[in-house]
């Protein structure tokens, strides 16, 4: 019997099986962050193991709210930077190098196909998009990853999405993620990894796999997982040239990381995207969805583009080709967050963020802080925000507001008109 | 090591309706602004509980009948979204000792093992009734037997589930993994022995 992806990288990495169908498996990375890393150093710290299981598999990053806005940001912000000091933790992103993580990590070549990764944050699951196993976890199971170099987990169960047909323009890997959130739920694929397959997704950038597998937490799953081919040996290829001779080899190496022909799968979903239109959601749900052209006068007050989902280059140059040489609404705030640095100052080498200025754009560091409501553009109760971001829960980005997400393309469009519009709407 | 095992829960319950509440609308994000999970349990639930003008709202946990009460019952989907541990902290800080639901996210249950408290899932007709009984009858105590599984209101018993593993670790006093999983190096080192990439590791 053949072997899903999912379970080769976890038959790859066991430890244990401690009861049932719960696998420990050795981590490769242990991602951290200024939020729920410094209750688990504290921790640590008062259990008599300040240790970490191998300083060289931790990297840490201040993301969700930098620069500090308070003293109590200040605060887990000097806890964390003390922290990787003191372990002796080199890749550690500070102020002027720091960005989101998800988009962070996987820029500095962090992830790898078949590796197993954790953090104390749901949307690890993009890493999957490598064909790893990323998976988000709360603190306590974050502090025993960052001890021991272990997590444990259900032995996993799939959902395979062939992803077939053709995307008509103006239509994104984020309008392919909601329409999959749609149809399968909030809760369609709990306790289960979401394997995104087929043409569409063959077609895909890393940018945008990154994107699809972001949102596999808002369906409920473990994680999202891509299988490796030559877009990711091309995007990793700067990191792992020294260990191959040719990039045929990095692929012929990777491909051991695919699901086999007679795996065994929870569920198979044919998802057919030819006839796919621009999505947004409507109310408090992810999984609860319009197509923009019904939405009729939809006024906003904010548009934010950034975030984990999509505040990368490619996510910069959608929005820009809708703003060019345009002006946003007087009645709009627009907010742009650059995932990262490297983001930035690509932006910048392209002329991108003038697009965004001149069109009336702030532009903020990289930060998570608005998708959350901790900084950098929190709504006021009764303001409505379109969004590039992964969660409209209700008050998400500041108590009262409302949240539509969308892709960076119709965001931009958005911004333009004051109310909500898909991008061929744009002359 | 220590080992809290934990087989029977009893208390009175206080039911939170509605599917998909996630961890946003149990702990928001700007109360995450901490180095510890003291003093959780005041943000509870806080922007369901209080409006705009910061005067409380008719959500339960305002509610002085559910003051005391230590079991939670909740619908659908509880505890989706974010991983932040905080929303089982705040929870538990609050007074939860158990909980009781249609289904659970994923993380957030594991939060909840990881922390010893149960989650145990019932169907919906059970649900609806428990929190009908425990509406009606504010001061009943529950019961959650971990071992049997099953929930015990009055003179009424409902049954419940919960997956085995989680069972066993609040049974055996072994829900607390960081110490659980000390034990385990020898066999850490040899799968990361196994591993070629695995450079570099130290204990």
């Amino acid at each position: 019997m053949g072997k899903t992806i999912a379970e080769k990288i976890f038959d790859a990495h066991h430890v244990d099986t401690p009861s049932g169908d719960i696998h420990v498996i050795k981590l490769d990375a242990v991602f951290c962050h200024e939020i729920t890393t410094p209750v688990a150093i504290n921790d640590l710290v008062s259990r008599g193991k300040d240790r970490v299981f191998d300083a060289g598999k931790i990297k840490a990053v201040i993301d969700h709210v930098t620069p500090a806005k308070d003293s109590k940001t200040a605060e887990q912000g000097k806890l964390i930077r003390e922290w990787t000091r003191r372990q002796n933790i080199k890749d550690f992103f500070d102020i002027g190098r720091n960005g989101v993580c998800h988009a962070l990590f996987p820029e500095k070549g962090f992830v790898r196909p078949g590796y197993t990764v954790i953090m104390g944050d749901s949307h690890t699951c993009t890493h999957g998009a490598f064909g790893a196993f990323a998976a988000g976890v709360g603190t306590t199971d974050l502090e025993v990853g960052i001890l021991k170099g272990v997590c444990a987990f259900h032995y996993p169960q799939t959902i395979k999405i062939t992803v077939t047909g053709e995307l008509q323009k103006g239509v994104y890997a984020k309008d392919v993620i909601l329409s999959i959130i749609g149809k399968l739920g909030v809760n369609g694929a709990t306790n289960k990894v979401i394997e995104f397959t087929g043409p569409v997704v063959d077609r895909m950038n890393m940018e945008e796999r990154m994107t699809l597998c972001n949102m596999a937490v808002e369906a409920g799953g473990t994680s999202g997982i891509c299988y490796p081919d030559m877009i990711t040996v091309e995007y990793l290829w700067d990191f792992i040239k020294g260990d191959y001779p040719s990039k045929e080899d990095a692929l012929k190496d990777f491909k051991k990381w695919q699901s086999d022909s007679d795996a065994v799968y929870d569920e198979e979903i044919t998802h057919d995207v030819s006839g796919l239109k621009p999505l947004t959601t409507v109310g408090y749900k992810p999984d609860q969805l319009k197509s923009i052209e019904d939405m009729g006068n939809t006024k906003v007050d904010q548009v934010y583009i950034g975030s984990c989902t999509n505040g990368r280059i490619e996510d910069l140059r959608a929005a820009a080709e809708v703003l060019k040489g345009k002006k946003i609404s007087d009645d709009v705030r627009g907010v742009l967050s650059p995932a990262t640095p490297g983001v930035y100052k690509q932006a910048l080498k392209e002329g991108l963020i003038d697009i965004f200025m001149e069109a009336g754009f702030c532009v903020t560091n990289p930060t998570c802080g608005a998708c959350l409501g901790m900084s950098n553009g929190v709504l006021a109760s009764g303001e409505v925000c379109a969004s590039t971001t992964n969660r409209n829960f209700n008050g998400r980005m500041g108590k009262g507001g409302m949240i539509h997400l969308m892709s960076p393309a119709c965001a931009a469009a958005t911004a333009l008109t004051g109310y909500i519009t898909s991008e061929d709407k744009i002359q | 090591m220590k080992l809290l095992k934990k087989s029977i829960i009893t208390g009175t319950g206080i039911p939170v309706r509605g599917n998909d509440i996630d961890t946003d609308r149990i702990i928001p994000a700007r109360f995450m602004k901490v180095v510890t999970f003291d003093g959780l349990g005041a943000y509870a639930f806080y922007d369901a509980r209080f409006d705009e003008k910061g005067n409380p709202t008719d959500h339960p946990f305002n509610n002085p009948v559910y003051k005391n009460a230590e079991i939670l019952i909740v619908n659908k989907n509880f505890g989706c979204g974010s991983s932040r541990e905080h929303a089982p902290q705040s929870l538990a800080r609050w007074g939860i000792k158990g909980i009781i639901g249609e289904s659970f996210a994923e993380i957030f249950a594991g939060n909840c093992t990881a922390m010893g408290i149960p989650a145990v899932t019932t169907d919906e007709k059970s649900t609806a009734e428990l929190m009908d009984l425990v509406t009606n009858n504010p001061d009943l105590a529950l019961t959650i037997n971990i071992e049997i599984p099953e929930i015990r209101i009055g003179d009424k018993t409902f049954p419940c589930t919960i997956p085995p593993s989680k069972q066993a670790a609040l049974l055996n006093g072994t829900w607390d993994s960081t110490e659980i999983l000390l034990k385990n190096k020898e066999q850490i080192l040899k799968t990361a022995a196994r591993l070629p990439y695995m450079g570099g590791f130290s204990s």
